[in-house]
């Protein structure tokens, strides 16, 4: 599959169909890949697919094509939706952006895998898509997925220019909604203490916000210093603010890539409160963000019969 | 050189605050037993919150319109310990502390924290992933610099304990003294710990390199374009002290504050104008490696500003790593 | 506990609009407490950080001069919010102040020599400190001649236009004032100031020239220095970048190695040339 990637890159970066073509590559700690930006043909050899390619390189994406490159990019289902929802938003044209799309068996999440490993500085580190291991030591790349992975819709991209690999089937509309069904069915008081508990934690990196590509306001309401909506300091209702503002900025955008949960060094389960925005807006709306690039989200757009019965 | 479990240890410090890895992210918090205190082989976060907490009000007023209305915080001069700092921990409040320190401003709220402070440091027999502490002078895995009471864990329960400070010695004079054979067992660990860690990333000269390649795009160009602009590596990070001054209001009382803030982020260098001297991730990027690996040591004597505790090649979710930039920067300014 | 953090009470004393745009106003405050007046000692270059309780802080240049008394003069271009507040302050209301921070013009090193100040819009709040320091009697005859060059859009926009009318008395001074096109009743000089501080040749031999400005200003204003024959450690200027805490603790206003709240602001450009920096 890798082989194949390669090919097609080092063909539209020769052609000069592309300027760049953002995909990953190998990192420099155990269970590591990081997002490499190839410019030359023979540079394609240093790009890699396995589990450990995480991250929605999709803000890459829109980022590079507004500095004026013509971008190829290796996208799986995720990666994908997140081009369809900034091409919905009309942030760039689908001629400027390339898509090598890989159907994706599932990430695993990095931060899971250093808690089961411990230190492995030293040791010989395999990862591919049946099992992950160090030394001797061995466990199936299954157990250590993302939560968003698992309960990933459409892990075949939606939009591509090229297809690698065979057609992967989602999970299924109730596998989906599973975790945002025990969320929703919370009562106030445990979903308040979820969000307290959860959201208390947070450092303000602002990494969820930085390695999620519909998060792209040139001026972020948690940065924006007149009027200044929040206080920049750890208050819990700062915390809660920001958070929660953030999230809000996402209904019926976010494609549950997962991404914000994966980089969050506080280990914030974003995916949960997520799938469950997504659950209300695909009832509400019938809309699945970045499918239709020709639909802008529902929260963007009015219609005379849009529901209106949670307003209260 | 005294001997103890983690309990026994934990009582003679007893009277005092004790901060220590808690909780889902093995965070310094106050713990009330030794129970409480995880034994991570690696923290996360750094202990600097300790030291220098995320959120700190410089001072409250009750009227805006009246400065004369400005009443300082209450100040808790009494000591509390912070256990299991690393010695590359200890050696970065060392740094801040010269910042802190500098010239005709003493800050004194990060003073009287490290002078009322017992710094508990535990010795690290296995490096942690991305650790490089060797790789500076005078530093490594068991340097005892900038503690109080330095730890060799012997095993699972014990540990080889030594004063290293008048402070630290009184604290520890009551626990039974180590056997020669725990002795013998601690100076194996160490050579384990010395052994092991990574000594190869260059640093005597780094800061002239680092010069040298301010302006080369070609050597920047390999890790701006995936920085995403988060602030982790700068909120994990010991060292990194950088802070933001702001006002707010708390019902019918007011503050201001310092809360970290990171070179990462746009609005860092922001100006009221509009115009911004880092206007990319490019330049952002380059400050704090500039910062950490040449700046620091320019301005302020003979040590980086990086302590090599590899918390930031760890947590990057884009795989920005120190120690390549550092050993790039070598190689391409020779 | 030392707490550099914490502002000493101004009153303002008297407030009024500087530019005709009404986009820079300046203030002159009074400190409060005698004896901490007694400590406010300052020389020109320095500057200050003024706290709006509620809104915050942001630094300025000190545009008196100590020669003149206990009242210190601010100039603020309303621009953000701390500004915006300021502007909304009326004679008699209370602020905090920190300082004075930084770094002065090296007045010190000037004596004996003759002095170019060269200034564009805005920046010539600290150049109006430094002239009154230097022609104040006890001072004036320890220096040569004095040059000014001073430039602004349209007359209106000139600051301190009540000091440069009694300037032009001054003996051992030329006052070059220009703007940028032609007005009605102007009867200075008209064109950018590189040019105009060229045509004005001032002589080089035993002289340091200070320049402040608009980044735009100083880049064609250093070469026309160059050519005659300032040297680069004869050249200063005072440079701004934000600011949070002024006393180098905060790690923000970085040019390379040196932060310029206590290395500066006041630096040469030979100083410069040996910096790696974002400006």
């Amino acid at each position: 599959m890798i082989e194949k990637i390669r090919e097609i890159a080092k063909n539209w970066l020769a052609e000069g169909k592309v300027d760049v073509v953002i995909g990953f590559g190998e990192g420099t700690t155990p269970f590591s890949a990081k997002p490499i930006f190839i410019t030359k043909p023979d540079d394609v050899e240093k790009l890699i697919w396995n589990p450990l390619c995480r991250l929605n390189l999709a803000g890459y994406v829109r980022r590079e094509i507004l500095a004026g490159r013509k971008v190829g990019v290796v996208a799986k289902g995720c990666d994908s939706r997140s081009i369809g929802i900034l091409l919905a938003e009309k942030q760039f044209d689908r001629k400027d952006v390339s898509i090598i799309g890989v159907p994706c068996q599932g990430m695993v999440d990095r931060k899971t895998l250093m808690k089961k490993f411990g230190n492995v500085d030293g040791e010989k580190v395999s990862a591919d898509w049946n099992s992950i291991s160090v030394g001797d030591k061995s466990i199936s790349t299954e157990e250590v997925l993302s939560n968003a992975c698992r309960i990933c819709r459409y892990p075949t991209p939606v939009h591509y220019d090229e297809l690698v690999g065979e057609k992967i089937e989602g999970v299924s509309i109730e596998e989906h909604d599973k975790p945002a069904v025990e969320m929703l069915e919370k009562n106030r008081e445990d979903r308040w203490k979820f969000y307290t508990e959860h959201f208390g934690r947070c450092i303000r990196c602002y990494a969820c916000r930085q390695a999620c590509p519909t998060c792209y306001c040139d001026e972020c309401f948690v940065d924006s210093n007149d009027p200044k909506w929040l206080e920049k300091g750890q208050h819990p209702t700062d915390l809660m603010l920001w958070n929660l503002g953030r999230i809000y900025h996402q209904v019926g955008r976010c494609v549950e890539c997962g991404s914000c949960e994966s980089v969050c060094p506080m280990d914030i389960p974003f995916t949960e409160i997520l799938a469950g925005m997504s659950k209300r807006v695909r009832e509400l709306y019938d809309y699945e963000s970045g499918i239709a690039v020709d639909e802008p989200p529902p929260l963007q757009t009015f219609k005379t019969d849009d529901p209106q019965e949670f307003i209260m | 050189m005294k001997v103890a479990t983690k309990k026994e240890l934990f009582d003679c410090l007893s009277g005092m605050k004790v901060f220590a890895p808690v909780g889902k992210n093995l965070r310094f918090a106050e713990v009330s037993s030794a129970d409480e205190i995880a034994s991570p082989e690696s923290i996360p976060l750094s202990p600097k919150e300790a030291f220098v907490p995320q959120d700190e009000t410089l001072f409250f007023y009750d009227n805006p319109e009246d400065p004369t209305s400005i009443v300082e915080p209450e100040i808790d001069e009494k000591p509390f310990v912070v256990w299991g700092m690393h010695p590359c921990d200890a050696k970065a409040m060392e740094l801040i502390g010269k910042v802190y320190t500098e010239g005709s401003y003493t800050d004194g709220y990060f003073v009287r924290r490290y002078n009322a402070s017992v710094k508990v440091v535990i010795g690290c027999p296995v490096p942690h992933p991305g650790c490089f502490c060797g790789s500076f002078e005078g530093m490594g895995p068991f340097s005892k610099s900038g503690s109080d009471i330095f730890l060799i864990p012997l095993d699972d329960e014990r540990f080889l304990v030594e004063g290293t400070t008048e402070k630290g010695e009184n604290l520890i004079a009551s626990l039974p003294d180590a056997t020669d054979e725990d002795i013998a067992k601690g100076e194996a660990q160490k050579k384990k710990g010395e052994d092991a860690i990574d000594r190869s990333v260059p640093t005597e000269n780094i800061e002239n390199s680092m010069q040298a390649l301010f302006d080369s795009e070609e050597f920047w160009e390999d890790i701006y374009h995936r920085c995403m602009g988060c602030g982790m590596c700068t909120y994990v990070c010991p060292s990194c002290y950088c802070f933001d001054i702001q006002d707010e209001r708390i019902g019918n009382k007011y503050r201001r504050y310092r809360v970290w803030d990171s070179c990462q982020f746009g609005l860092f260098t922001l100006e009221a104008s509009g115009h911004n001297p880092r206007p990319t991730q490019k330049e952002r990027i380059r400050q704090r490696m500039m910062h950490k690996l040449s700046f620091f040591k320019l301005r302020y004597g003979d040590e980086h500003l990086c302590v090599g505790c590899g918390r930031c090649v760890a947590i990057c979710p884009v795989g920005i790593d120190i120690r390549d930039v550092a050993k790039r920067a070598e190689a391409l300014a020779k | 506990m030392d707490n550099p953090y914490k502002p000493i009470p101004v009153e303002l004393v008297d407030t009024y609009f500087e530019t005709n745009d009404r986009q820079l106003k300046s203030f002159k405050f009074r400190i409060l407490d005698e004896d901490v007046k007694k400590l406010f000692d300052y020389k020109p270059g320095q500057f200050a950080q003024l706290s709006v309780l509620g809104k915050g802080e942001a630094p300025f240049g000190i545009a008196s001069s100590p020669t003149e008394g206990d009242e210190l003069l601010f100039t603020i271009n309303r621009i953000g919010s701390v500004t915006q507040a300021l502007h909304e302050l009326e004679a008699g209301d209370k602020i905090g102040i920190r300082g004075p921070l930084g770094n002065w013009y090296p007045v010190d090193k000037f004596e004996g020599s003759d002095i170019v100040i060269v200034g564009g819009g805005y920046a010539f709040t600290t150049l109006r400190s430094l002239y009154i320091y230097l022609r104040d009697p006890s001072r004036r005859s320890k220096f040569g001649k004095i040059t000014i060059v001073y430039g602004a859009r349209e007359p209106g926009l000139l600051l301190y236009r009540d000091d440069l009318e009694e300037w032009k008395n001054d003996e051992n001074l030329e006052l070059v004032l220009t703007i940028d096109n032609p007005a009605e009743g102007w009867t200075g000089k008209v064109g950018f100031v590189p040019p105009v501080l060229k045509e004005t040749a001032p002589s080089s031999e035993n002289a340091y020239a200070v320049v402040c400005g608009p980044p735009v200003m100083i880049k064609f204003t250093l070469p026309v220095l160059h050519e005659l024959g300032f040297s680069k450690d004869k050249i200063y200027t005072s440079l701004e970048m934000r600011m949070k805490c002024g006393i180098g603790k905060c790690g923000r206003c970085n040019i390379g190695h040196k932060y310029i709240c206590v290395d500066g602001p006041v630096f040469s450009m030979a100083e410069l040339d040996e910096l790696t920096a974002d400006l």
